[in-house]
């Protein structure tokens, strides 16, 4: 009877850490992140720290220009699942420096992608200053009732 | 080892009885995305500055260097929820004071402290004349915004939808042309439960 409840216990504990890493592991967002050099070529490296996003939708390339001599950029993304997914996006900029750019519009933002689609996402800087975008991409974790 | 579990146990629920007694109190991310309910929130807010404020960034009026300066003016709102719109149209200011593209004229927002401060300046006596500011140096505005807001509610069943439409445009004061307009639409459902709210 002790073996048994024991059992029990150490069943529960290890179902709630499991819960624990899995919702730990769904806050952690993959990252692109673009840098601008001088010739205005933009080098661009991905890091990965959610495993399972990723194999759901991955980031492909970039692509960017200046409008107004401001940096936009526009990654692609595309779904490797046949249906529809959720997924939240935010991206943050900048300077030459790496000093990040407080923007008023850089909020996470809600969206959703189809089965196999490919998509673009698209930010502009909030001012010339900007050379460097980090794009991240989550699942969704919208603050709720 | 029963006696424990029964302790704990009892513990156990004491702790999430009064833990449910007690007032709950939390910062959260404001730049998180918010879904609480379908009627007009934060995150909506965020999303129509980011969309007017990229697009205005794009727009061919700052082409050329050139920095105009804008008047915003009202944005209606006609929706069927009360929206404080300038707070809105504040927050699109900001962002574009702050990219150093656009300046801002809020000189008819505070016409009676400005006129209050020159009169003082120039005819109180108190002010040495050689610091004080000069009247009619004002740049006038080459630009004013204005839009609206609106919505379309509907309900079937247990399904309620809320469909928003913001739009904002730019007029040239001297020629009268519309020289830039966008408008950013969102659409919002919630399926309410069985059972409660």
């Amino acid at each position: 009877m002790k073996t048994q409840q024991m059992k029990i216990i150490a069943s529960v504990m290890a179902g709630m850490t499991a819960l624990a890493i899995l919702a730990g592991c769904n806050t952690s967002p993959n990252v692109m992140q673009g840098s601008e050099g001088p010739a205005g070529n933009m080098a661009a490296f991905i890091s990965i720290s959610n495993p399972s996003l990723q194999n759901n939708i991955t980031m492909e390339r970039v692509i960017h220009k200046r409008v107004n001599n401001i940096l936009q950029a526009s990654a692609i993304i595309k779904s490797h699942s046949k249906k529809t997914q959720e997924f939240e996006y935010r991206f943050q900029w900048y300077d030459a420096d790496g000093v990040e750019i407080r923007d008023t519009k850089t909020h996470w933002v809600g969206d959703r992608i189809f089965g196999m689609e490919e998509k673009q996402l698209q930010g502009i800087a909030p001012n010339e200053a900007a050379n460097t975008f980090r794009l991240m991409i989550r699942k969704p974790e919208p603050l709720t009732r | 080892m029963r006696h424990l579990i029964a302790v704990l146990a009892s513990l156990a629920l004491t702790v999430f009885v009064l833990s449910g007694c007690a007032p709950k109190v939390s910062y959260v991310d404001p730049d998180a995305v918010e879904t609480v309910n379908i009627d007009f929130g934060r995150t909506d807010l965020q999303t129509i500055v980011n969309r007017m404020t990229s697009s205005l960034l794009e727009s061919v009026v700052i082409a050329e260097g050139q920095r105009p300066v804008v008047y915003f003016h009202q944005v209606r709102n006609k929706t069927d929820e009360h929206i404080d719109t300038k707070s809105i149209t504040d927050s699109i200011k900001v962002a574009l004071v702050r990219s150093g593209k656009y300046r801002v004229t809020g000189a008819m927002e505070v016409s009676e402290e400005i006129r209050n401060q020159v009169q003082y300046q120039t005819g109180s006596g108190m002010v040495d004349p050689n610091t004080a500011v000069r009247v009619g140096r004002q740049i006038g505005a080459q630009y004013f915004l204005y839009g609206d807001f609106d919505n379309i509610r509907k309900q079937g069943g247990r399904l309620e939808d809320n469909f928003f439409k913001f739009t904002l445009q730019m007029i040239n004061v001297e020629t009268g042309l519309l020289e830039w307009a966008d408008e950013k639409q969102i659409a919002k459902q919630q399926r309410r439960a069985l059972i409660g709210r």
